[in-house]
């Protein structure tokens, strides 16, 4: 009794093992390729700053239509945007308003989406 | 300390180094020349108190780090309760097949048993891992 309770008791516990080492897989390639995701983004708003940052007016508009494609900033670049509204090129300012818009809106879909998941 | 960083040194510290340091105990008694050195080394359920804690940290690492995970964290708690609960019988039940003449034979079947809870609840702890993880870097993803 004892002996066949063991046996049926391992034998369970060796199926569960097995079929999470396999979801353990199916789960790393999928948090692997957040981790790509994000240092993707990362690598994005890095270009963007370096963008931004620069003297000449065609790539600062190159860094902010990036911003505005990305919808998504860190606090470095949301202040660079930022500062850009004051800036003596009227294209220059335009093209920030813009991408604070589509940073505002994508903020807002998100913040939406959150609600109505939770 | 980042959450990564937090899980990855919970796995490698309270999961597989204790696990390493309990499956070592076979080949020692190998080495020792015993030939009852399977049975001897898991049989009087050293592996099922290691479960259970492993179940119980794992538990509490994802009420850390995964709050949204709520359930996972609560299975992990049943299992790890459960495993304890287990240890009690298997160990009365060692001790008394230990008076019996051909006790040997049973001690077999108790060790397999405690590999097995041991196996699960390492693979239910890397499992864990791995959902911490994923859920800590869905928190820093710009996008879903």
């Amino acid at each position: 009794m004892n002996h066949s309770l063991l046996s049926i008791s391992s034998a369970v516990l060796l199926a569960i093992a097995i079929t999470m080492v396999i979801a353990t897989f199916r789960l790393r390639v999928r948090v692997l390729e957040k981790y790509k995701a994000i240092e993707w983004s990362r690598q994005q708003i890095t270009r963007a700053l370096e963008l931004c940052d620069s003297n000449d007016v065609d790539d600062i508009m190159n860094g902010l239509q990036t911003v505005r494609a990305l919808g998504f900033a860190d606090e470095q670049l949301l202040n660079r945007v930022g500062q850009l509204l004051n800036h003596h090129d009227q294209r220059v300012i335009e093209h920030a308003q813009d991408a604070l818009l589509a940073l505002a809106r994508r903020g807002l879909m998100a913040i939406s989406t959150k609600q109505a998941s939770s | 300390m980042t959450t990564e960083k937090r899980l990855r040194e919970w796995l490698l510290w309270k999961v597989c180094l204790p696990f390493i340091f309990i499956a070592a105990m076979w080949p020692v008694g190998c080495a020792m020349r015993r030939p009852d050195a399977y049975e001897r080394a898991f049989a009087h359920g050293e592996f099922l108190i290691f479960g259970a804690f492993v179940l119980l940290e794992a538990a509490l690492e994802m009420k850390h780090s995964a709050p949204d995970d709520d359930w996972w964290s609560d299975v992990a708690r049943v299992a790890g309760i459960v495993v304890i609960f287990c240890y009690g019988f298997v160990y009365v039940l060692v001790v008394q097949a230990e008076e019996k003449p051909n006790f040997k034979h049973d001690l077999v079947f108790y060790a397999c048993f405690s590999c097995s809870v041991a196996l699960a609840a390492l693979s239910i702890s890397i499992y864990s891992y791995w959902r911490a993880k994923g859920g800590a870097a869905s928190r820093q993803l710009p996008v879903e």
